[in-house]
């Protein structure tokens, strides 16, 4: 699991999404009805502003003179407030009467002030404009109650909405840090059955019995039986293993005294080496098979340290380096200077190389060139192992990596058939990817580990 | 040198076998089945070395152990395991262990590590030059001389003369020499301890007149005293 701050893990946790989605309706909800209403009275308002223009004007008498229209509006204008209600009047014979200064251009009205006593609305205006036989006629009305009307609506959607948002917000959260809490429980504790220990239990005290108890219970139940069948295969690994060694023992002790026994050279004394040979062989397989079965089971893991794959590649490296040399084969190191550290079991690790290395010199043929290199790229580091030897044609890669299995051209060459199936579970183990690909020409096997902080 | 030591071992074939080939080397051998009586007779008599199978039929070889460490029985002890598993050495260590051994093993093997345990030369501190016949190891200057002449050794092949040095006479096998001198723990299927070995004596023994480094067949390697 990656590593991540307390406000990223408190955002992913589903309480707190949750609570968002709701939050998220409940708004657009409110939205829509209460914008629903605003537009249906906005339109009321505005409708009813355009009967009140239209009824002032029908007051005016259509057939009247400029001067007397003049008077009219000069009347009404006095004793109306221009930031409510506007009356121009523009005579034909450039008489002008009128609470505000109003100019009209192509059919559009700019409104303005005749002095700073009577300012106008700064709500905007509706006008109607009346063209009579001595000039326009202008009535214009302040937009200021759609104005209102918007603030109310305003704050109308900020005193419902803005509670609801916090408190489901708050709610989501409290709730979410109570379970965040249970489920950190459950991943510890899934985390440390995955890192080998096989007793760890989420808390039996958590009687809730909501699903997140639920879910611990089940690992319970599942760690249990996992346990379970875990020690009783480590019982029975035992038992065989005793059982068998002890023979296997006896055995070469019986051989080792028939030898002591026989003439130095002989017939007789080729047929105990041989006999102790083999001996030593069935035990060499045996071994690694117990020794793959228990890493397999995982418990190792329980005791991972940092190790440096670089120092591991030099100490593998200079361990083959005078056996490659014999051969002359050339062995290359591709090291980086600083160390690459990751998680693991140093001998384990140690090993794994080993094998790599003692596979290519088994397989390929001498001559050759060998190559350990180990490069790291942010989140993974690689250990790859190249030669030039015969390869792996593709559709055999996967089955080398299973117990016992030998290629067709092997099966005269030494080795036990574990290596790489060891290697493999070494892999596993270290949660690494194991992949084999072609060197052009050659085998290229490749350990790429996860890095951890 | 003649040591005394003590077997605890239940299965008879291998205790009879154990027995025998160190009473023809030349040591006497106490040889016990039960966990029980060698708690009592190692806590009594003083041995050079205990062998302890690990697995025993009433005290089994690692509670054996604790309890004599406890007790404050420091003999050096070396544990025969038929459990072969990854953490046996290291339980074995924990436990009071000095050397472990997985079963079954060649009587060479066994023979070497314990005459390493029993005769476990005094430390000395100041020590600073090692030698074998005409053969100098300055162990400051990191320089190996032989008959007047300096030697150029590779630093892993100066930690392999070192190791075979300060065991003189004693014979150090393939994979005792892979544990001290590579700190490896697993066995390589390829003889890459030989390799090593013959590398070493291509400088050190081969333009010179006596051979220092011996095979000691079927065991391992040894430098004569």
């Amino acid at each position: 699991m990656m590593a991540q701050g307390p406000t990223m893990r408190l955002w992913r946790s589903t309480p707190v999404r949750q609570a968002l989605l709701l939050v998220l309706v409940v708004a657009l909800l409110t939205l829509t009805s209460l914008g629903a209403a605003y537009l249906k009275m906005r339109s009321d308002t505005a409708r009813a502003i355009h009967n009140d223009l239209r009824q002032e004007l029908a007051a005016f008498d259509v057939s009247a003179t400029p001067g007397a229209l003049a008077t009219l509006v000069a009347a009404r204008a006095r004793v109306t407030d221009p930031a409510e209600t506007v009356y121009a009047f523009l005579g034909n014979d450039g008489r002008y009467a009128g609470n505000a200064r109003a100019v009209l251009t192509g059919g559009q009205v700019r409104l303005s002030a005749l002095d700073a006593s009577r300012p106008l609305g700064d709500a905007g205006y509706l006008h109607e404009i009346e063209r009579l036989s001595g000039g326009v006629l202008i009535v214009a009305e302040s937009l200021a109650p759609i104005a209102r009307l918007t603030d109310t609506f305003l704050s109308l959607l900020a005193f419902s909405l803005g509670p609801t948002i916090l408190v489901s917000l708050g709610l989501g959260v409290l709730i979410a840090r109570r379970s965040a809490r249970r489920v950190a429980r459950i991943e510890a504790t899934l985390d440390d059955i995955a890192g080998g220990n096989l007793a760890a239990r989420y808390d039996t005290c958590d009687r809730s019995g909501d699903d997140i108890s639920r879910i611990g219970q089940g690992i319970n139940r599942m760690a249990g039986k996992q346990q379970t069948a875990t020690e009783a295969l480590r019982q029975v690994t035992t038992d065989i293993a005793h059982d068998l060694r002890t023979p296997l023992q006896r055995l070469s002790v019986l051989l080792d005294d028939l030898r002591s026994h026989l003439p130095a050279d002989g017939p007789a004394s080729d047929l105990a080496n041989s006999a102790r040979g083999e001996t030593e062989r069935a035990t060499d397989v045996f071994r690694a098979l117990l020794h793959i079965a228990q890493i397999e089971g995982g418990e190792p893991a329980s005791r991972f340290g940092p190790v440096d794959l670089v120092a591991t590649a030099r100490q593998i490296a200079e361990l083959y380096a005078p056996t490659a040399d014999e051969r002359g084969d050339q062995l290359v190191l591709d090291l980086p200077d600083l160390p690459v550290m990751i998680t693991g079991d140093a001998g384990l690790l140690g090993q794994a190389l080993a094998n790599l290395v003692e596979n290519a010199l088994r397989h390929a043929p001498a001559g050759g060139t060998l190559t350990i290199s180990v490069t790291s790229d942010g989140p993974a580091a690689d250990l790859t192992v190249g030669d030039t030897g015969p390869g792996i044609p593709e559709a055999e890669r996967a089955n080398v990596l299973r117990r016992l299995y030998r290629l067709e051209r092997s099966r005269t060459t030494s080795g036990n058939g574990l290596g790489l199936a060891l290697v493999s579970a070494i892999a596993s183990l270290h949660e690494a990817e194991l992949s084999l690909a072609d060197n052009h020409p050659g085998l290229r096997v490749t350990l790429r580990f996860p890095r951890r902080a | 040198m003649a040591m005394k030591l003590l077997v605890v071992e239940d299965d008879k074939t291998t205790a009879d076998f154990i027995a025998r080939s160190f009473s023809d080397e030349g040591h006497s051998v106490d040889c016990l089945a039960s966990g029980r009586e060698a708690l009592a007779q190692a806590s009594a008599s003083a041995y050079d070395v205990l062998v302890i199978d690990r697995m025993l039929p009433d005290l089994d070889g690692l509670s054996l152990l604790r309890a004599l460490r406890a007790a404050h029985v420091e003999t050096p002890a070396i544990f025969l395991t038929s459990l072969g598993g990854v953490d046996d050495r290291i339980e074995g260590l924990k436990a009071g262990g000095d050397d472990y051994l997985v079963k079954p093993f060649a009587f060479g093997e066994l023979s070497a590590r314990v005459s390493a345990l029993g005769r476990r030369p005094p430390l000395r501190e100041a020590e600073t030059t090692l030698h074998a016949g005409d053969l100098e190891m300055d162990l400051i200057r990191r320089r190996v001389i032989r008959a007047g002449k300096e030697i150029d050794l590779l630093p892993r092949e100066f930690s392999l003369l070192e190791h075979l040095l300060r065991n003189k006479g004693r014979v150090q096998t393939r994979t005792m020499l892979l544990e001290a001198v590579w700190d490896i723990h697993f066995d390589p299927q390829t003889n890459v301890v030989e390799t090593h070995i013959s590398r070493l004596r291509a400088k050190v023994d081969k333009p010179f007149e006596r051979e220092l480094i011996t095979t000691v067949r079927g065991a391992g390697y040894r430098i004569a005293e």
